[in-house]
């Protein structure tokens, strides 16, 4: 299918190297001409410059005929925004927001819009890693 | 009336100064510390530390018992998100975000994000309104653009001149409000006669400005 990452940093680089190795179509959007470096031996992903919060750019993008958008660059309000534009003007059936900050997750609830938080997956994890040492 | 700004750039600190001056109660949250340092001498215990689009610096900031949020920062994306945070977590009544890219405008409006302000879209309109009709000015907008306040200044030979307001045919949706003659305020009725060079106000709904200005200016060349 085809997927839309917005942000090429290490999240968005790496989420949209894995996407296209799975054998999706996958268009990422960064401001910064510089981030898709990150991404420069995979030809076959679509590099779109400019910001994601401008729904010219999201719909140069695909918005309109993706199944699929991440809003994963690395400010939460973006984010916010990105998916709610997605939703909302282009109502895109499958929506994930990075949410860095744990309170503001909540917010995306209320909308039912999908979201990860970093923050909180990695605090578990280094959680889970110190209960079980040597595990 | 306690009134929270987000955002403590020039729009901030000059929207809490016209509050404070007219006696409201203002909070004005900024997360640079850079930027409170600036304004701490003259602001002091208005400022308060956070991040205005999260729960917990609207928190810090009083949110629950505030009657308007202005979200002001030079991010639409942050003034977006703090509208929307101050009316699901704390009801705050009326929010109001300024809009820097004025594509967003429409976007904030059906994202629910209370009124939305954009210098760039006033300023267009103004322009274009000039091009539009030449005589005519507006004042102020109402309703998010459905109505406008617009003055024009009657010239010689206009072809309501000498007559009385009666007499006078205004189109559909408009509706003369004042007229200011030689720096005395005349309320109009139907027996005020219109004279060249009087400045005419009028309360006008968006599209009949035309027809307003061809009505008491003459067809437009």
């Amino acid at each position: 299918m085809f997927i839309i990452v917005v942000g090429c940093g290490r999240l968005g680089s790496s989420l949209a190297r894995s996407l296209q190795s799975a054998g999706h179509e996958v268009a990422v959007i960064d401001w910064s001409p510089a981030a898709f470096e990150r991404v420069e031996d995979k030809p076959e992903v679509r590099k779109v410059l400019g910001t994601g919060i401008d729904i010219d750019v999201l719909r140069d993008a695909g918005a309109d005929r993706c199944a699929a958008l991440a809003a994963v660059t690395d400010n939460d309000n973006a984010n916010i925004l990105i998916a709610q534009a997605a939703e909302h003007v282009f109502h895109v059936a499958h929506i994930i927001a990075r949410v860095n900050e744990p309170s503001t997750q909540e917010l995306l609830r209320r909308f039912e819009i999908d979201s990860v938080c970093p923050t909180q997956l990695a605090a578990q994890k280094v959680f889970d890693a110190l209960q079980s040492p040597g595990s | 009336m306690y009134v929270i700004v987000v955002g403590a750039g020039k729009v901030g600190y000059y929207l809490a100064k016209t509050l404070l001056a007219e006696g409201h109660e203002v909070a004005v949250i900024e997360r640079d510390p850079a930027k409170r340092r600036k304004l701490e001498p003259e602001l002091g215990d208005v400022l308060v530390q956070g991040d205005g689009s999260t729960p917990d610096g609207l928190e810090r900031a009083g949110a629950a018992r505030a009657e308007v949020l202005a979200a002001v920062t030079g991010q639409d994306e942050t003034n977006l998100v703090a509208c929307q945070v101050a009316k699901a977590f704390f009801n705050v009544p009326r929010t109001i975000s300024r809009v820097n890219n004025p594509k967003n405008g429409a976007l904030f409006r059906t994202l629910g994000a209370g009124a939305a302000v954009s210098s760039t879209e006033v300023i267009t309109s103004l322009i274009q309104r000039e091009v539009d009709t030449k005589k005519l000015q507006s004042l102020l907008s109402f309703e998010a653009g459905d109505m406008q306040l617009v003055e024009l200044d009657l010239p010689l030979g206009a072809p309501v001149a000498g007559q009385l307001l009666a007499n006078v045919r205004l189109p559909e949706g408009s509706l003369l409000v004042a007229v200011l003659r030689a720096g005395r305020l005349i309320v109009p009725d139907g027996r005020t006669q219109l004279l060249a060079g009087d400045r005419l106000i009028a309360v006008a709904q968006s599209g009949s400005e035309r027809a307003l200005s061809s009505a008491l200016l003459g067809e437009a060349d």
